[in-house]
């Protein structure tokens, strides 16, 4: 019998919480209530092979998982799944350095240039300089970026850091050579309105922030071009000869309980997550506002296709500011509270990343922490 | 039963392909279908969520049921130390390959390091090296007549891939060796001794069968090095599959507690299955005269099976005196296997996998006694 994790009740009062990773803990709570459905169970023998699928190009995929990708951005409505290849990866960590890695090999020539518009998720810089491949060059900011040459704009929306709605910013449109990945690991509906089905070229998704099981280290990339998926699945074989197939099964059963249960009234996981992150976001604006210290971003409402109304953005990270010069990082730091830095993310001191997708108990921590930092700041302390 | 008039002929026909390429670990699905309920592991939903799995830990996404399960099985096989060491957990030993190297090299004052494997080698070390152009490391192939300066690492597989001879490193020049002791299991080799090296690969794919999992584990002395393992995981793919380590975890328990009860051990069964396999394609070969080759592994004492025991690899290195492209003569014969001269040999030798299911591997059996009987007559 698999052990349960270990539940550590944190002494509220004195540990540090780190917000600085997006571990999305805060669905727990709607997995356990739901307990029976998606329980797998794997018998000795199975999935033994490195095979799923010999007659799919990405033979690791196991055909149940596909299914069920394509079935709920079905049901969602917020990508199209038709006349595209499903290219499955160990989290969209291993497939955004899949893509990166592909569309290198393609270019005309290299290194090819990879730019993101700042502030950026900051791990883009990590996964394209650690191996220092000769293949591809972070160039950093694409806002200023205007070399010539091949180049990869990481367009991430809603944005990591700061939920924002993106669009590519190095526009050259007359330009074969320019290759954009779309990072669509929030655009779901429990953080912000779906107004259209995304169709671009590749396209990029995580298990991990859709229902909260990140351990599964479960992606999926939608990619259009044959040659972008060959190259893709060539690298994932090369990484780590295929997926967990363990992994898989269960990313399949719990997407398609998700689609199962996405329309009905009490059980419908996007509707609990909607509800709990504006209710956050409600709590953090609030004690904001209050502050007249810090700063949050705006977000405007619109029609969201899935929920069949206008909605507000909620996302899964808090780009939090402050109004005053700060290095905010550290100042949240002595507060013991860690985040991430706004240098990280290609951005400012001012600017912070933190993680709205902790246990409730700690998110309530966290507000009474930053209270306590607003009152130092207001007597001039 | 050695003599191959006695087996069956496979459902196949000649025009069926079969693949003998990839070392894809089918054989042993028979043993795992007879144990039926054991092993079966239940996961609810709300389980294994986080990212994290052990903060306390350098390796944090290392579950620490796996870690105890893996100690405790080198422990019963006697095979590897794992005293005062770092076990670093990775999507198969392939991704840990890699975080060795890049560790290793990261570690080094001097870049590229020259990357080394005497042939014939593994000829995936090859792809992994070369293929995302890193600036951190080359590789230099021929371990033999390296004489490049400069730091190097040595890849030493013993058992080796694909002849499955035991190795020892070449270069001997004081520079990093990497020991994959992917085969080094009693059901394939002796256990003649407690590998204690600095840094040392295993991979769960190749000891009972379980290649789906995509779990490897990485036995590291040194500190620095495991970290630097670790960062390469933690950017490559954040950790490795919750649900495959816990599958691990079972399997692996479930191999230390049977592994000295005869009638249920897998080592046992899987022993007797690779020697039964490797009796019958030797009296094959020898049916075809002197055409082709097989190496011949000493006998030794095993120390798990407390006997001597011979090798009975997971590949057959086969070679042909008189074809000078082995690979394309099988291929001819529908039997898919990979060239020796991608193992950095030549094409009179190819890998086989010896580990296909029973009905491919006799109709392989079946189609080699064809390719010579002509000749014979």
């Amino acid at each position: 019998m698999v052990k349960l994790e270990n539940m550590k009740n944190i002494s509220l009062s004195d540990s540090v919480i780190n917000l600085d990773h997006g571990d999305p803990t805060a669905y727990e709570e709607y997995w356990r209530k739901i307990s029976d459905r998606c329980t797998v169970t794997i018998r000795g023998c199975d999935l033994m092979s490195y095979f799923s699928d010999v007659n799919n190009m990405c033979w690791f995929l196991e055909p149940e998982l596909a299914e069920a990708i394509k079935e709920l951005h079905a049901a969602v409505g917020n990508a199209a799944t038709e006349d595209r290849y499903i290219v499955v990866g160990t989290g969209s960590t291993q497939l955004c350095q899949a893509a990166v890695h592909a569309l290198s090999s393609l270019a005309g020539t290299q290194p090819v240039s990879v730019v993101a518009a700042a502030p950026y998720y900051s791990t883009y810089v990590e996964e394209t300089t650690y191996v220092r491949s000769g293949m591809y060059k972070w160039e950093g900011d694409a806002w200023g970026f205007d070399k010539k040459g091949p180049y990869i704009e990481l367009v991430t929306s809603p944005n990591n850091p700061d939920g924002t709605i993106r669009e590519t910013v190095v526009n050259r449109p007359d330009d074969d050579e320019a290759k954009v990945i779309h990072d669509f690991a929030y655009y779901w509906p429990h953080y912000t309105p779906i107004t259209r089905r995304q169709d671009h070229d590749i396209m990029l998704f995580t298990f991990s922030k859709i229902t909260g099981h990140a351990g599964s280290r479960i992606g999926w990339a939608l990619v259009k071009d044959k040659e972008v998926a060959k190259k893709m699945v060539e690298y994932i074989i090369v990484n780590s000869i295929g997926v967990s197939k363990e992994s898989q099964i269960r990313a399949a059963k719990i997407l398609k309980v998700l689609k199962e249960t996405c329309k009905s009234e009490t059980e419908n996981f996007f509707e609990y997550g909607h509800v709990m992150m504006k209710n956050r976001w409600e709590k953090l604006r609030g004690m904001v506002k209050e502050s007249n210290v810090f700063t949050l971003p705006k977000y405007p409402e619109a029609y969201c296709t899935f929920f069949g109304k206008t909605l507000g953005s909620y996302p899964a990270f808090a780009w939090l500011g402050t109004k005053e010069e700060t290095d905010l990082v550290n100042d949240l730091r002595r507060h013991k509270v860690m985040s991430r830095a706004g240098e990280r993310c290609g951005s400012d001191k001012k600017h912070v990343r933190v993680s709205m997708l902790c246990r409730e108990d700690v998110f309530n921590v966290f507000l009474e922490r930053l209270a306590n930092m607003k009152f130092i700041k207001s007597t001039g302390l | 039963m050695v003599g191959f008039e006695n087996s069956k002929i496979s459902g196949c026909d000649s025009t069926t392909v079969i693949n003998l390429d990839q070392g894809n670990p089918t054989a042993f699905q028979e043993y795992w279908t007879k144990m039926k309920e054991r092993c079966l592991v239940v996961i609810p939903v709300w389980e294994l969520m986080s990212y994290f799995s052990d903060m306390s830990n350098v390796c944090w996404f290392l579950q620490q049921d796996l870690a105890e399960a893996i100690k405790a099985l080198h422990r019963e096989i006697g095979n590897a130390s794992t005293e005062e060491r770092y076990i670093v957990v990775g999507t198969g030993s392939s991704q840990l390959c890699q975080a060795a190297l890049f560790a290793l090299s990261s570690l080094s004052e001097a870049k590229p390091l020259s990357i080394v494997a005497a042939v014939p080698y593994y000829s995936t070390y090859e792809e992994q090296v070369s293929f995302v152009q890193s600036q951190l490391y080359k590789w230099e192939g021929e371990a033999r007549t390296f004489n490049k300066p400069g730091p190097y690492i040595e890849m030493v597989t013993s058992p080796n891939n694909p002849d499955g001879t035991i190795r020892e490193p070449v270069v001997n020049r004081g520079g990093k060796v990497i020991y994959d002791l992917a085969y080094y299991w009693p059901h394939y080799t002796p256990i003649t001794r407690r590998q204690d090296h600095d840094l040392m690969l295993f991979t769960f794919s190749k000891i009972a069968g379980h290649a789906g999992s995509r779990i490897g584990w990485a036995l590291v002395k040194d500190i620095e090095v495991a970290k630097k393992m670790v960062q390469y995981i933690t950017i490559n793919s954040i950790g490795v599959s919750k649900e495959s380590q816990i599958r691990a975890t079972a399997i692996l328990n479930e191999l230390t507690k049977t592994c000295r009860i005869k009638s249920e051990s897998f080592f046992e069964y899987a022993y007797e299955k690779m020697k039964s396999r490797w009796e019958r394609l030797r009296w094959v070969v020898d049916k075809t005269g002197d055409t082709f080759t097989l190496p011949n592994y000493p006998q030794a004492f095993c120390n798990f099976f407390g006997k001597n025991t011979s090798t009975f690899p997971a590949f057959a290195w086969l070679g042909c005196k008189e074809e000078n492209d082995l690979e394309s003569l099988l291929k001819e014969k529908n039997v898919l296997t990979r060239g020796g001269d991608q193992c950095g040999s030549d094409k009179k030798y190819v890998r086989v996998n010896m580990l296909g299911l029973d009905n491919d591997f006799e109709e392989f059996l079946h189609r080699l006694l064809t390719i010579r009987i002509p000749k014979l007559l």
